[in-house]
């Protein structure tokens, strides 16, 4: 508002009178004493006074202490030096109701020069709401702070340049690094050398492509300390948007026990494993025994023996088979836990295409079709291991045929980044619903065996070498009544 | 003179006897010698006294869980002993893992023999092995004693 603009006569100050009379905020004019002149029917729903009770008065009734008693002072410095403390500038203030009530307002100030003399015109907001949801949402920050700040996982939050942000105190015992000596650097100081190069990949990738490889889900990695030391974390990453940029927000675990723990379990795994082996190893000497000396007798001696006997005979022969045949199938399940297994980057291709050429023969017997398609990657594991899971699977998919119809086995795979996912298809007989749990009991058997051959170990071994390699299975109905099994398998031994 | 002869060493009494009994059924002319332990197959092939030189079997059919001395140290000994070394050594075990397999060729084994569990099985392996021992594979002038 310019000094010599004010008040113009005519349809302007009609106009005007309009703007000042419909404002929804207060318009408040003032003289150089202070004495109040005009006050807006905003002004009086804000403070409670009709404009009669207060025209002619000092502005400072509307004012609660100290402005009270200060704005005397302001108003007698402009006077004398034209210092203006408070024109032009917004400021929160608080003004006072008639009832006594205060209220936080926002007050502007302008100057302005009258006929009779200096005018000041104050614009006030009331900002109690403003105040309100500024104070509620501190409040909420200093909540969501006192998470961050007590959580016992650590909390770290990176920009999309992976500097980091924020790092808890939970993050300082973990790494052993103090918040203020890593905000702002890169994050990957706190990853061992190799994870390093990975991770400016990932944020690489995901600057070009806004392809997340890491959101989501927990995974198994490792941290480094400020000492250089590293140990096995588990971290989740999610993100979130901040003023329109991303950032991703990591909660970490330190799961050093729950990794002993796990290598633990593993040890009593490959004890439990050597025991199981060398009992079934011992208990073939007098299955030898009984077998061979039973038919040494129907041989040397057949001829003194009767129908009957020649028939006693043919059933401890039976016996011994089918128990020959258990000890070879608890040998070969005792031998997958046994021993620490090495493992190497498999190409999973190479191991289904040996997988499916073990059953070669029974393919072309039974005229069987079985595909393979989908992305093969590689994975870290036993490839000997592997092969037995899935030969069985496959083995089970033709075994299990329904009787007449030629069986159709599909072998697909997908690849979700940190793990492969396996299925194996048929249209056989399928498993009934309740028994899913079950069959991977060892020696769970569904049928006879005039049916189907076999001891029911088979899926027994593969849920172990599943186990084995951190993977998954499940067991689900195909659409047509055949079954699906899927497997996942983690890329990485640790992840 | 026999045209055939095996040693067979073996501490299960039921092994022993099924073994003997289906060499004896693949050919009318087999001899078989029986030890239980490494110690009596080592002085049995090994005289103390070098003057006497015990006729050599054809081949030697050895288990290798032995109580006392354990059948790898039987095999490596056997192996490593001039008037030994050349015989034929059958590893007849109960174990079919590659490790084991493995370590017994590498302790110099001519062969390596899973015990089956069916009786059948093992007339064909006894007559397998008297066929190609005896009669296939040749010998001739390796020792000065034949």
């Amino acid at each position: 508002m310019h000094n010599d603009d004010f008040l113009k006569v005519g349809d302007a100050a009609d106009r005007l009178d309009v703007v000042i009379e419909t404002a929804v905020d207060g318009v408040i004019l003032i003289d150089d004493m202070g004495t109040i002149q005009v006050f807006n029917p905003a002004c009086e729903k804000l403070f409670g006074h009709t404009a009669e009770d207060v025209i002619g008065k000092n502005v400072k009734i509307l004012m609660p202490q100290p402005y009270f008693e200060e704005h005397d002072g302001y108003l007698a410095n402009y006077r004398t030096t034209g210092e203006k403390k408070i024109i032009g500038i917004g400021r929160e203030v608080a003004g006072m109701r008639k009832d006594g009530s205060t209220f936080p307002m926002e007050l502007s100030v302008g100057v302005a020069n009258q006929d009779e003399g200096r005018v000041f015109v104050g614009i006030i907001r009331d900002i109690t709401e403003r105040k309100a949801a500024e104070a509620a949402l501190r409040e909420s920050e200093a909540r969501i702070r006192a998470v961050i700040d007590t959580a016992v996982d650590g909390v770290i939050i990176i920009d999309g340049d992976a500097s980091i942000r924020i790092f808890n105190p939970a993050c300082e015992r973990l790494f052993g690094y103090r918040a203020e000596d890593v905000i702002g650097q890169n994050v990957k100081m706190l990853m061992p050398a190799p994870y390093q190069e990975e991770h400016d990949e990932y944020v690489n990738n995901y600057r070009t492509t806004g392809i997340k490889k890491i959101i989501g889900i927990g995974r198994e990695v490792t941290g480094q300390r400020s000492d250089g030391s590293t140990f096995p974390m588990e971290l989740s990453v999610g993100e979130a948007r901040e003023l329109g940029q991303p950032v991703f927000v990591g909660i970490i675990r330190d799961i050093t026990e729950r990794k002993a723990a796990e290598q633990e379990i593993e040890r009593n795994v490959r004890e439990l494993a050597a025991f199981s082996y060398s009992v079934a190893h011992d208990l073939k000497a007098p299955l030898r025994a009984i077998e061979g000396f039973s038919s040494a007798l129907a041989e040397d001696y057949g001829k003194q023996l009767d129908d009957a006997a020649q028939g006693y005979l043919d059933h401890i022969a039976n016996g011994v088979t089918h128990l020959g045949n258990m000890i070879d199938d608890l040998l070969e399940y005792s031998r997958v836990g046994r021993d620490e297994l090495p493992f190497h980057s498999v190409p999973l291709k190479r191991v289904i295409d040996n997988a499916i050429n073990s059953h070669r023969k029974t393919i072309e017997e039974m005229d069987a079709q079985v595909t393979v398609e989908g992305e093969w990657g590689k994975i870290e594991g036993h490839e000997t291991t592997l092969e037995g899971i899935f030969q069985n699977l496959i083995g089970n998919a033709l075994k299990f045929s329904r009787p007449g119809t030629e069986p159709v086995v599909e072998v697909r795979a997908i690849d979700h980044i940190h793990e492969i996912e396996i299925s194996v298809s048929d249209n056989g007989i399928g498993v009934p619903e309740d028994c899913r749990d079950k069959i991977f009991q060892i020696f769970h058997r569904l049928h006879g065996r005039t049916q189907y051959a076999g001891t029911g170990i088979g899926l027994a071994i593969v849920k172990k070498g599943i186990n084995l390699h951190r993977g998954r299975i499940i067991l689900s109905a195909a659409p047509e009544g055949g079954t699906i099994f899927t497997v996942a398998l983690p890329k990485r031994k640790h992840e | 003179m026999a045209s055939c002869r095996v040693l067979i060493v073996e501490d299960e009494i039921a092994d022993s006897t099924l073994l003997q009994r289906a060499f004896c059924k693949s050919a009318s002319d087999v001899d078989v010698d029986v030890v239980e332990d490494g110690y009596e197959a080592i002085s049995f092939l090994i005289p103390d006294n070098d003057d006497i030189i015990p006729p050599k079997p054809d081949f030697i059919v050895l288990d290798l869980k032995l109580r006392r001395m354990d059948g790898h140290e039987v095999l490596h000994r056997l192996k490593t002993s001039n008037l030994t070394q050349k015989i034929p050594i059958v590893v007849f075990s109960s174990s079919s893992d590659p490790v084991d397999i493995q370590r017994a060729y590498d302790l110099g084994a001519n062969s390596y023999i899973v015990k089956p569990v069916r009786s059948s099985d093992l007339t064909y392996i006894a007559k397998s092995l008297h066929d190609y021992w005896c009669k296939v594979n040749c010998m001739k002038g390796v020792y000065n004693d034949r």
